[in-house]
């Protein structure tokens, strides 16, 4: 075999499992957020893996062939099993308790279990043979090295690379993809919109983990050896510096990414100077011009040589059988009527955008209505409240700052929780959406009791709230945040999301034309295809209130909406609370703009130091000297 | 008995007189691009009391913060004897005389109260830093015997005065102090603002109070300014604020005192 | 019986060295909230110029200080440059981490492109051995002890005692008070920077001392001890980071002893993460300690 073939299949067998693995740890990392610093681990699983199974029994030698199984399995099936058993491996790791500490904690403790893990494997004799490792490790194209096979071998690696770009494409596209990535901008916010999100994190690194262990087995198969000493932390740093220079999220950036860097690598090294009497030190000079180039563009260009580019949804042509809004429906007309009576309470002047409010309303009814097939109908008769509080209690250090509240919300209505600071409403707002545990008390949604289910069931059984401080997710577009949120999307399942538009095709175009009437009805279509991350304080969260609609909610929890709005906003945000009211969603409205609490509440709860001091009207608790006192005196 | 933490003047006195005097000028302010608080002016001299009231989300807190530069101003100035301080560092505001007592985390909790004390005096030398010690334990003799309790361990009224303590060790000739009585009972409501801020005010100290607690405030204060979604939309004395028929309403989100809409 | 007492007496031994190292790796993230995974290579570059002295038969001793100074001045100078820049820019932890991660192995490898591959070893006077009950120490080894414990209590001192500590700790707990009190919040961010090099310095020599002979990696190994002693103890808290020391050193040592030595690395790490798993904030955290969790918890 000349030198040139000799050199160049080799590069092209490492750059081809480098690939394999840098999109696997961009599925990992770059999409969904998790900073695996450990993934070598999962390389040198699969490629353990593969020689364990493809080694023959203990030769009359002995030496580093002897093994344990010795079970010469067909390579084909070897590599199979070694994907597996990464991706299992992936799995452990993922359910352990670590995810719920900050990110660089979590990722010391990866780059920890990189390095220990090494450290064990090359101390262990019986099961791993120790620092010598494992050698003669079959090739999956038989044996003979001649050009013909290095070149075949070429081939079976770029099979690998087609299969695992294909499945991270795929993953990361569509619904699933939206998904993952709002999972890595928000994780809570993930959650209080529905998302299993450990699910999600433990798939993602199954999948990536499974994409290590495929490059790790033919790598092995490759070069016929295996020792824990090429599997060290420092091989992790450079996937995850491919992944942030090539471009987080990007699969075209992180290819380029890795080409670049890891070809450049392994090319360059050669030309470092080599120091007189000092062989091996073009390596290790590699490594510091790579941790400097790391460096550099971390502080140059954090985001990348490719950054993400979200899909432009809103330049997709509407679809031909979408209804427009008519006037002459009866339901609007009611509902203008509605509209026009809350218009009327108002001191100051007639209500600018009452004809907003008309379609808005309108919309809403035919929105609401049209709920997924397990959902709730909608027009009902009232019967028992749609929320039940019942003697909540919740201490912070010794301090009752919810002190046996009880409470309930009738259905259909729009009620108010009001208080001063310290009251407590916000903390019962946490308990009622999930966010908080109770010390003691219960809640019941529609019947159910719910004290104890996490946050995101609540969302899917139609318990939403939003955040005070708006908790969008920046990176996604303002239509894709939207999109993030509705139940039962058939894309967000893995074995749909691999088969792609053929299988969640059309449910995804009826929801990206249902999120664009939306936005268009709140007046912020011209921002559709912006990242979320660049609008304003008031846009944030009138796009926080629109993402809780497309969960069509039975129970919308709003904190403190109207906090420094505009006048026009302010009145946007107050005509779709009544509107949403008109179509059957009860709303529990968390606010200290009294004015928006008077126009819109049927019922007002006040809470001051824990406890519930007063319940009726707003009329009524103005001039009720206990409420007047509690905010008076404070 | 006058110590160095006396300021020169009392009893409303400007500049003019020896005394000092902080205020602002159409101040705006927000976050991000939210403005919260438009075109405040309000005003504070030696010896007096000014506090600000009024409903929540009113911005009282945004105008404490856009004084002391902590938050984005967008328009107007905020001027001390007539320079402008607008968006200075707090390090500088310091130095220039004025202290900040915020409404929570007002106090290094893993330090004794001694301790904070001596770091309210970070600026002073050795001497001056245990004399302003010595008379702050005077202002405060509650905390005499408890100077080297741990303050995280410390009830909300002994962390309160550890504030406050704190930030009278620079003989400060402003006072700003952020809801104060946040989280106290009645009684000691009552302690802080009338035998601790007012004190400081008669002493010849400008105090600025914002407060949730109107009532209570307002029949120690000099002056007060109602703020109603981000404008102040009366100004006048305590007594009168205390005394307007209306006042209740205004709390409460009703109509008449409420500030005209501006347009968009 | 033998064999325990004579592995506690290593184990308090290595217990202190790592507690002087845990102490500085705690040190920086209480005073700007960030993880130095560069401090293992500042370990080991200490080593190693405590072998430049050793070979012109520097006293050993003195080595460890001036080591020490230089370690401590170019911690100053790295935060500044480094993470300290990074943060206030902005960026999120993990890219801060993943910074300081690159910053220690580009370090590392210089290190080792001048050094070269061999291990070094350190002449070590280790003075006579001394034995009181069952113990039986070298002078050496006292005098570790001894130091270890007097710069503990040198460094307790100091956050006690003097204006500078009580304002590291300070700028730690509430960083826009200590502003308000016109303390000069950058200036002391340097002050802890340089304190924590000059702990992170003397233990590398201190460590090259006890080992006699090391390589490249004795940074990182010592590392992942001193980091877990830190967290054990509560990260940021410098007295846990002492407690967490001698727990680490011990059971290290222990585990080594009855087992096999190269299980201490796992011993270092299972008190780790049980202690991430079941207690983030550490055994001395507070719950106003700097938050581990994410938000909400």
């Amino acid at each position: 075999m000349s030198p040139v073939d000799y050199y160049v299949t080799i590069l092209a067998v490492y750059m081809g499992t480098d690939l394999i693995a840098a999109w696997g740890l961009n599925l990992e990392f770059g999409v969904t957020g998790v900073p695996n610093l450990a993934y070598i681990v999962f390389f040198a699983c699969g490629s353990y893996t593969y020689a364990v199974l493809t080694v023959g029994p203990a030769s009359q030698f002995g030496g580093s062939e002897s093994y344990i199984i010795g079970a010469r399995l067909d390579p084909a099936v070897a590599i199979l099993v070694a994907m597996v058993a990464s991706a299992l491996v992936g799995v452990i790791i993922g359910l352990t308790g670590l995810r719920r500490l900050r990110l660089d904690y979590q990722a010391l403790a990866f780059l920890i279990i990189s390095f220990i893990a090494i450290g064990v494997v090359g101390a262990d004799g019986a099961i791993f043979n120790g620092l010598p490792g494992m050698s003669l490790i079959p090739n999956p194209l038989g044996t003979g090295k001649g050009a013909a096979t290095a070149w075949e071998y070429v081939g079976v690696v770029a099979l690998g690379c087609v299969f695992a770009v294909l499945l991270v494409r795929q993953l990361g596209r569509g619904p699933l993809g939206r998904a993952l990535r709002a999972i890595r901008d928000d994780e809570e916010a993930a959650s209080a919109v529905g998302k299993n999100v450990l699910w999600m994190r433990l798939m993602t690194q199954g999948v990536g983990a499974g994409l290590a262990g495929l490059a790790g087995a033919l790598l092995a198969g490759f070069i016929g050896g295996w020792s824990p000493n090429a599997w060290a932390y420092t091989e992790t740093m450079a996937l995850i510096t491919v992944v942030m220079i090539g471009g987080r999220g990007s699969i075209k950036g992180v290819a380029v990414g890795t080409i670049l860097v890891l070809g450049g690598f392994l090319q360059g090294v050669q030309y470092l100077p080599t120091l007189p009497g000092r062989p091996g030190t073009t390596e290790d000079l590699g490594w510091i011009l790579a941790a400097a180039a790391a460096i550099f563009f971390i502080f140059v260009r954090p985001q990348g040589l490719f950054p993400e580019r979200r899909p432009k949804l809103a330049l997709l042509p509407a679809r031909v059988d979408a209804a427009p809004v008519s006037s002459t429906d009866p339901t609007a007309e009611v509902l203008t009527q509605a509209a026009g009576r809350s218009a009327a309470a108002r001191t100051d002047g007639p209500a600018a955008g009452a004809v907003g409010a008309t379609e808005l309303a309108a919309h809403h009814v035919r929105l609401v209505t049209r709920r997924m097939p397990d959902g709730v109908d909608a027009v009902r008769a009232p019967g028992g409240p749609i929320l039940q509080v019942r003697s909540l209690v919740r201490s912070y250090g010794g301090v009752r700052a919810v002190d046996e509240a009880s409470f309930s919300v009738p259905y259909g209505s729009i009620v108010g929780l009001i208080g001063p600071n310290g009251a407590g409403k916000s903390t019962a707002l946490g308990i009622i959406s999930g966010f908080i545990k109770p010390d003691a008390g219960r809640v019941e949604l529609d019947g159910l009791d719910v004290t104890r289910l996490p946050s995101y069931r609540r969302a899917r059984i139609g318990l939403v709230r939003t955040f005070q401080l708006a908790r969008e997710f920046p990176r996604l577009t303002s239509l894709e945040n939207l999109l993030v949120a509705p139940l039962h999307q058939r894309g967000e399942h893995v074995t749909a999301s691999i088969v792609g538009k053929a299988a969640y095709g059309a449910q995804e175009a009826a929801l990206v034309d249902r999120a664009r009437q939306l936005i268009e009805l709140f007046g912020l279509a011209h921002l559709a295809d912006a990242p979320a991350g660049s609008l304003s304080g008031g846009q944030k969260r009138l796009l926080e209130l629109m993402r809780a609609l497309m969960l069509d909610p039975k129970l919308l929890l709003l904190d403190e909406p109207m906090a420094g709005l505009s006048p026009a906003i302010t009145e946007r945000l107050e005509n779709a609370c009544l509107a949403l009211r008109e179509a059957g969603v009860s709303v529990l409205l968390v606010e200290h703009e009294l004015g928006s609490v008077d126009r819109l509440c049927d019922n007002v709860i006040m809470m001051a130091q824990g406890r519930v001091l007063a319940e009726g009207a707003m009329e009524d608790l103005r001039r009720s000297v206990d409420v007047q006192d509690a905010y008076f005196v404070g | 008995m006058p110590t160095s933490l006396d300021s020169a003047g009392s009893g409303g006195a400007g500049p003019a007189s020896g005394g000092t005097r902080l205020r602002t000028r159409g101040l705006t302010a927000g976050y991000g691009d939210i403005r919260v608080i438009h075109d405040v002016d309000v005003e504070v001299t030696s010896g007096t009391m000014s506090v600000v009231v009024g409903p929540n989300g009113a911005g009282k807190s945004t105008l404490l913060k856009g004084i002391l530069g902590l938050t984005r101003v967008f328009e107007g100035q905020v001027e001390l004897n007539g320079q402008s301080v607008t968006g200075k560092p707090l390090e500088q505001l310091a130095k220039a005389g004025i202290a900040y007592v915020p409404q929570v985390d007002d106090v290094f909790d893993t330090l004794r109260v001694r301790e904070n004390l001596e770091m309210g005096g970070f600026l002073l030398d050795k001497a001056t830093r245990q004399e302003r010690i010595d008379e702050v334990l005077e202002v405060f003799p509650d905390l005499r015997r408890k100077t080297r309790r741990f303050v995280g361990s410390m009830s909300g009224g002994e962390r309160k005065m550890t504030a406050f303590g704190r930030a009278l060790m620079l003989a400060p000739k402003v006072m700003v102090l952020d809801e104060p009585t946040a989280g106290l009972s009645p009684a000691l409501t009552q302690v802080v603002l009338a035998e601790q801020a007012r004190v400081l005010a008669d002493r010849g100290k400008a105090v600025l109070v914002v407060e949730q607690k109107a009532k209570a405030a307002l029949e120690l204060a000099d002056w007060a300014y109602v703020m109603v979604q981000g404008r102040v939309a009366m100004s006048a004395s305590g007594r009168e604020v205390l005394d307007h028929p209306d006042m209740a309403e205004v709390f409460l989100g009703g109509g008449a005192v409420a500030p005209g809409r501006a347009t968009g | 019986m033998n064999l325990f007492v004579e592995t506690l007496g290593f184990g308090i031994v290595s217990g202190c060295v790592i507690a002087l190292g845990a102490v500085g790796f705690s040190v920086q993230f209480g005073i700007s909230n960030v993880l130095n995974v560069a401090y293992g290579t500042f370990l080991t570059l200490a080593a190693y110029l405590g072998y430049l002295l050793n070979v012109e038969h520097f006293n050993q001793w003195l080595s460890v200080v001036v080591v020490g100074m230089a370690i401590a001045v170019l911690s100053v100078v790295y935060n500044r440059l480094l993470p300290g820049r990074l943060m206030r820019r902005g960026a999120g932890f993990v890219t801060t981490l993943i910074a300081t991660v690159w910053a220690g192995i580009g370090m590392l490898y210089v290190i080792v492109v001048i050094a070269g591959p061999t291990a070094r070893t350190y002449q070590v006077d280790n003075g006579r051995t001394l034995t009181f009950a069952a113990f039986v120490l070298t002078t050496s080894q006292l005098v570790v002890i001894g130091a270890a414990l007097a710069l503990m209590f040198a460094y307790h001192l100091l956050l006690t005692q003097t204006q500078l500590g009580k304002a590291m700790r300070a700028t730690s707990v509430n960083p826009v008070v200590a502003r308000s009190c016109g303390i000069p919040v950058s200036r002391v961010i340097d002050a802890a920077w340089f304190i924590s090099g000059l702990l992170c310095g003397m233990s590398g020599v201190v460590l090259a001392l006890t080992t006699v002979t090391f390589g490249s990696t004795l940074g990182t190994t010592f590392l992942i001890y001193m980091i877990a002693a830190a967290v054990f103890g509560g990260i940021g808290q410098p007295y846990g980071a002492m407690v967490g020391g001698l727990v680490v050193g011990l059971a290290t040592q222990l585990v080594g002893a009855y087992s096999s030595p190269a299980y201490e690395d796992v011993a270092a790490f299972v008190i780790l993460t049980a202690m991430l798993l079941v207690r983030p904030r550490g055994l001395f955290g507070t719950a106003a300690t700097r938050s581990l969790r994410l938000a909400g918890g």
